[in-house]
């Protein structure tokens, strides 16, 4: 079973709430899609065995073999991203905005583009605590193709056995790469009116998705009760509640997941995975 | 000589759109007779590299300047590799911004003036 834990907004915990899921669940295959600002690591503590290189490959132009300069122009006007410029009989590549479609290659296939492999992250597996295997994803600095490096994070899940997937928060394309194929995603948020408008967005694109969800309430306590009013109201179960302690916060700072913090929360995690099979 | 205004309306009476690559229109002008027609910008909604797909459009044009408010990084590579001079910091109405052109009173940029995506309000 693959499970994604996801959240609209940033900063409600999602981590916090994955890898304590994880190592209560224990033996499963843990993927941080998360790769923007990957930090399951500093909970779960792999020891990495494997880096492998996440590239896309991007045009380089040799203009001197170009049989016809109009294939170029035709090239820079196929590419909706804009990354090829033709002016004054000349073809520009700006490589930060190619996505490595691919486009232009057959567009222009006269050996005036040739292919040059871009490196835009790195992906890391190893074995970390309590049996989990461990993957990872990371976007090199400056570079632009999270989701690239997400849907190689995502092919590690394997064919069998349980996956649990630490999405990016949002709902656009990254966050959907991340939790699309899932059987079951976990919504982590917080009883704010922020955490409710990005928990709202994210039940709807898993409408779309068809993907069934339930909430974690991290935070919990104070006067806010609209996400709890939202969840009733629409028939989304809340899975579970972490009360806002500083105690909390301090450990979860310090890399310790709710099991780690106190015992106790294995049980209720436990419930919280029967209840999601 | 003609060059291009950057403009949120379609005609001299427009304020200029300070935004290169997501301006409303392009009024092309000629400075002596102060003809002009206008086109609206087809990169202005582009989903990236509006400033390159915009640049690509003016080097068709067969123009000498570009006048506007800013210029970013890609514009500016495709401009100047087309050979077009870009004059900035203009604003006030179209026909100002001609005469402001005219009496030397606007910049020659020799690079971008503002970071990527600073027509989209600086986001992203």
């Amino acid at each position: 079973m693959i499970v994604a834990v996801a959240g609209g907004k940033g900063g409600t915990g999602k981590t916090f709430v994955s890898t304590s899921l994880a190592v209560v669940k224990k033996s499963l295959r843990f993927l941080d899609c998360d790769v923007e600002e990957p930090d399951a690591h500093i909970y779960l503590r792999p020891a990495f065995r494997r880096w492998s290189n996440v590239s896309i490959t991007t045009p380089l132009v040799r203009a001197w073999k170009a049989k016809d300069p109009g294939k170029l122009k035709e090239a820079a006007d196929f590419c909706r991203y804009n990354a090829l410029a033709f002016v004054r009989g000349k073809l520009i590549v700006f490589e930060e905005l190619c996505t490595g479609c691919g486009g232009c290659f057959k567009v222009c296939p006269d050996g005036s583009l040739i292919e040059k492999e871009q490196v835009v992250g790195v992906v890391k597996d190893g074995a970390a605590r309590d049996g989990i295997e461990f993957v990872m994803g990371e976007l090199k600095v400056g570079k632009q193709r999270t989701v690239r490096v997400i849907e190689k994070v995502r092919s590690a899940a394997g064919e069998s056995g349980d996956v649990l997937i630490d999405c990016p928060p949002g709902s656009g394309r990254p966050a959907l790469a991340a939790m699309r194929g899932s059987d079951f995603c976990v919504l982590v948020t917080e009883p704010t009116p922020f955490g409710l408008h990005d928990l709202a967005e994210n039940i709807e694109l898993l409408g779309l998705l068809g993907i069934p969800a339930g909430v974690v309430l991290n935070r919990s306590g104070g006067t806010y009760r609209g996400v709890e009013t939202f969840c009733r109201d629409n028939g989304i179960p809340v899975l579970l509640e972490i009360p806002f302690t500083l105690e909390t916060a301090r450990s979860s700072a310090d890399g310790k997941t709710l099991p780690d913090i106190d015992p106790a929360w294995s049980d209720k995690l436990a419930a919280v995975w029967n209840r999601i099979n | 000589m003609k060059v291009i205004v950057t403009s949120q309306g379609t005609d001299l009476e427009s304020q200029v759109d300070p935004r290169f690559g997501r301006c409303a229109n392009f009024i092309i002008v000629d400075t002596e007779s102060l003809e002009f027609s206008a086109v609206p910008n087809a990169a202005g909604g582009a989903i990236g590299g509006a400033g390159i797909q915009a640049g690509q459009f003016i080097a068709e044009q067969g123009i000498e300047a570009v006048i506007t408010g800013n210029v970013g990084p890609n514009a500016s590579r495709v401009l100047s590799g087309a050979g077009i001079k870009i004059y900035v910091g203009a604003s006030g109405t179209v026909r100002q911004a001609v005469e402001d052109f005219k009496a030397g009173k606007l910049n020659a940029a020799s690079g971008p003036t503002v970071g990527g995506h600073w027509g989209m309000g600086g986001k992203f």
